[in-house]
């Protein structure tokens, strides 16, 4: 919007008497201000003021411990002790690694899955809705349940073991590799269903009548496939892995359940080291300083995301 | 909660009724108003009691007057009500499994100990319930976050470091010079001033109120033990015959001898001691306790960690190699999974909570047995090491469901009188012999009532307090959970064969040494040398 000048004759002198406020009226950009205004400092309460105290915690050792409020942290300032401490410690950076691999083999899996099955479900077959609505089960049913479920199908007593003739001295959830590789079937298991629907949605908004004209032009399945139906659902592919990932790195709720992070720390994910930090050991200043610090990595990074896209579209 | 304020210039004919009254019972009146206000409680007392349940044979021995410790809270409680200082409702978080001790009437014809406090004072108890795991992180958003939900908290004694520390506890000390708990009786109460001080104070002072006694206490199938076939066996396989183990050597022989083999109730596996994360610590620190004679400390007197000394290694490295006879995926049993080992004749000894043998050894109601252990099972003494004739048994009290008053509640010593009524000997005797629940015995007197015996059974009257003359405390001072959490963790990786024992318990002492450096100002070290004040120093011979 841009501002409209009024001739100095059209004034009246109410308006005059009216001052500020009148010019408010008139002015578009001034009167936005003030509509916002509210929503802003509602923000800036909401945001900021976290911020600065998850800021100045950081800088602290304060933890509940120390019988004073938060407040008073300053009392046991640390300086970067936090910062530097969690740039050397190997828990934390073994939690991330951790979720970066569970998140860079499930999530790979639930697409290849999801692809497939949205490819066998795109077109009608006698009983289709009966195992649609089966297919979907999984994702319906609580984590902290399907945790469970998967603790109890991996004992070393287990129907897995059962069915597989595995010894029950087999141990799935308290071996080093195993208990992993558990955690990941069971994720798998729960999030396949929704890969599987994102793209089956996005498969179904493939134009018919190009997939028809492509046939009568003599493409095969597979050509069509690659040429035609995945280009159309570029973006909704994008948005089914950004979402899955973006979940799969809060992952919590199935481990907790299963493994406890452990054995030892061999399944701790970054959720669960950073709900251990908090509630278990009461590190909270520290937990601040890896709060803080994963945020401005994560800002960077959207904002060298952002900047790339913005040079791409031109 | 909020009292009564006065509105207008003076109080109402109501009020002063009410007030005048209570102030009645709580003066030198107190026994004739009391019988005048409520005249059902003088049925079922026996001479001389004013208060306790009634409706059943041997009602009488937890029965009181204000003489007693449970009277004289009675009594407070009556004064504070005169003087409106009492609340209507007390809320309580506490362990899910133990609510049944407090809200379960017991036995037949009894009220529940809930019931009791309720018509004696007209003070509701609201329990809320939380997994006993968890709960202590409850405990600590309610302390930072909350506003006061509960008056008590309930959690294990271990974490009362952590509470004191962060200002979410009541010292009751001044309370309990007023009121006077019977919880260091000489006949009744701990079997020691140092037990007392372990159980009830921090510091110095008293925050605690034990509703508990877990001290890890060996029990064993003595039915398989005493089979002339496993005598033979064990004779043939170790050259020694098979008796109730006095060292972890024995313990660690019988565990190896075990394992794999089927005595006609399918393959067993000998070690049933706790080794997964949090529970096991109980077992590592038990083993740790007994290396050097007559104790092996947790810390030296300066507060420096000993686990990386050749002595903790030691122990490590038996605590890793112990594992090898665990039953399969014992590194996720929490103390349920352990019990229903035991109860399955899949193992045939372990050291654990006492509750082992009230909900497994017995008949239910309907005449059938409560597990495959009914009438095998037998308890032994602690076992340590022995060092020339003489056995340093050593057990270790870890966990146990402990009471604090929030300091966020408005009427502490009203919720202060609830739980000395609670934790007396008398409603806690009482209360232990409840099968609804966890809460164990450890007064004396507990020991000597039979309803606990017949709950907890007449092999175990005697090993029990046996058990906790010769227990250790864990750790409970401020840092607790982080110190745990970093041993655990170290004692994990060296189990699941990721670090040695060496490496494990390198990297346990130098987090050890992080976190006590930081606690320092909290004063740590000086929590640390008064714990060591309370370990025994009793040993037997050999």
């Amino acid at each position: 919007m841009t501002d409209i000048p009024t001739p100095a004759s059209q004034t009246t002198q109410s308006e005059k008497r009216k001052g500020y406020w009148a010019t408010v009226a008139r002015d578009g950009q001034k009167m936005g201000f003030w509509f916002i205004l509210p929503t802003m400092l509602l923000l800036l309460f909401i945001v900021v003021f976290p911020l600065l105290m998850q800021l100045y915690l950081s800088v602290t050792w304060w933890t509940p411990l120390e019988g004073i409020p938060w407040y008073r942290a300053w009392e046991v300032f640390s300086w970067g002790e936090n910062y530097w401490f969690l740039l050397t410690d190997p828990r934390l950076w073994g939690a991330l690694w951790r979720t970066v691999v569970i998140m860079g083999i499930a999530v790979p899996i639930q697409f290849f899955l999801g692809m497939a099955l949205a490819y066998l479900f795109v077109d009608k077959f006698p009983g289709r809705k009966i195992f649609y609505s089966i297919m979907l089960t999984p994702m319906m049913v609580v984590p902290a349940v399907v945790g469970l479920m998967f603790f109890l199908l991996f004992q070393g007593t287990g129907p897995v073991n059962d069915h597989l003739g595995l010894p029950a001295d087999f141990s799935w959830l308290t071996d080093v590799n195993r208990a992993m590789i558990s955690v990941i079937i069971a994720d798998i298991w729960q999030w396949t269903p929704l890969m599987f629907l994102i793209l089956l949605a996005g498969m179904l908004g493939v134009p018919s009548d190009q997939l028809l004209a492509a046939r009568l032009l003599g493409g095969s399945n597979w050509q069509n496939f690659l040429k035609i139906v995945l280009p159309r659902m570029k973006t909704v592919i994008i948005i089914a892995l950004v979402l899955r990932a973006v979940e799969c790195f809060k992952i919590f709720d199935l481990i907790f359940i299963m493994t406890k992070g452990g054995p030892g720390v061999q399944t701790e994910t970054i959720s669960l080291f950073l709900y251990k930090q908090t509630f278990g050991e009461l590190e909270w200043a520290y937990v601040a300083a890896i709060g803080l610090t994963i945020l401005f990595v994560l800002s960077v990074i959207a904002a060298k995301g952002l900047s790339y896209m913005a040079k791409k579209n031109g | 909660m909020k009292t009564d304020t006065k509105k207008g210039f003076g109080p109402s004919r109501r009020e002063f009724l009410k007030t005048s009254t209570a102030a009645m019972a709580a003066s030198g009146m107190g026994g004739l108003s009391a019988f005048v206000a409520s005249p059902a409680f003088a049925n079922g007392f026996a001479p001389g009691m004013t208060g306790g349940p009634t409706g059943f044979e041997g009602a009488e021995r937890f029965q009181y007057n204000n003489t007693m410790s449970e009277g004289r809270a009675i009594e407070g409680i009556k004064a504070l009500q005169a003087a409106g200082k009492a609340p209507k409702k007390i809320s309580m978080l506490l362990t899910d499994g133990a609510i049944g001790q407090i809200t379960k009437p017991f036995p037949d014809g009894a009220p529940s100990a809930k019931e009791v406090w309720e018509k004696e004072t007209g003070i509701e108890i609201d329990i809320i319930g939380a997994p006993a795991e968890d709960i202590f992180k409850k405990v600590m958003q309610d302390v930072t976050t909350g506003d006061g939900t509960f008056d008590i908290y309930t959690g294990p004694w271990n974490s009362t470091g952590d509470l004191v520390s962060s200002g979410g506890a009541v010292n009751c000390s001044d309370f309990v010079a007023k009121y006077q708990p019977d919880w260091g009786d000489s006949e009744r109460g701990t079997p020691t001033p140092e037990m007392e001080q372990l159980l009830y104070t921090y510091a110095g002072d008293y925050y605690s109120f034990s509703l508990d006694g877990d001290f890890q206490t060996w029990f064993y199938l003595k039915g398989i033990y005493e089979r002339e076939d496993v005598q033979e066996a064990f004779m043939k396989e170790t050259g020694h015959a098979l008796t109730t183990p006095n060292t972890w050597e024995e313990v660690d022989r019988i565990s190896e001898f075990f394992t794999g083999k089927d005595f006609g109730h399918g393959t067993m596996y000998g070690n049933g001691n706790l080794m997964s994360p949090f529970w096991g610590l109980a077992t590592f620190y038990a083993r740790f306790a007994s290396m050097d004679f007559p104790n092996y400390h947790f810390f030296d007197e300066d507060g420096n960690p000993n686990l990386n000394s050749d002595l903790g290694i030691q122990c490590a490295e038996e605590h890793v190699r112990s594992f090898e006879w665990c039953p399969p995926d014992a590194l996720t049993f929490t103390w349920a999974e352990a019990y229903a080992a035991m109860w399955n004749l899949q193992i045939p000894h372990t050291a654990i909570y006492t509750n082992l043998v009230k909900f497994g050894d017995g008949y239910n109601p309907d005449g059938t047995a409560k597990s495959k252990a009914t009438g095998m099972i037998g308890s032994h003494l602690p076992v340590g090491r022995q060092f020339g004739d003489q056995i340093n048994r050593r057990s270790v009290l870890y966990y146990h469901i402990t009471a604090w008053i929030s300091s966020k509640s408005d009427y502490p010593e009203a919720v202060y009188l609830f739980l000395q009524w609670l934790s007396s000997t008398r409603t806690y005797t009482w209360m232990a012999g409840n099968p609804g629940g966890y809460f164990d015995p450890m007064q004396q007197a507990n020991f000597k009532e039979p309803l606990v015996a017949s709950t907890y059974h007449d092999y175990a009257m005697e090993t029990i307090p046996a058990t906790i003359a010769r227990s250790v405390p864990s750790i409970n001072f401020a840092g607790q959970t982080a110190l745990d959490n970093a041993l655990d963790e170290e004692i994990q990786a060296a189990i699941t064969g990721q670090k040695t024992a060496r490496e494990a318990m390198d990297a346990a002492q130098k987090k050890w040494e992080r976190i006590i450096k930081r606690q320092k100002r909290n004063g740590i070290v000086e929590a640390i040398q008064a714990s060591r004040k309370t370990w025994p120093t009793i040993v037997d011979p050999a």
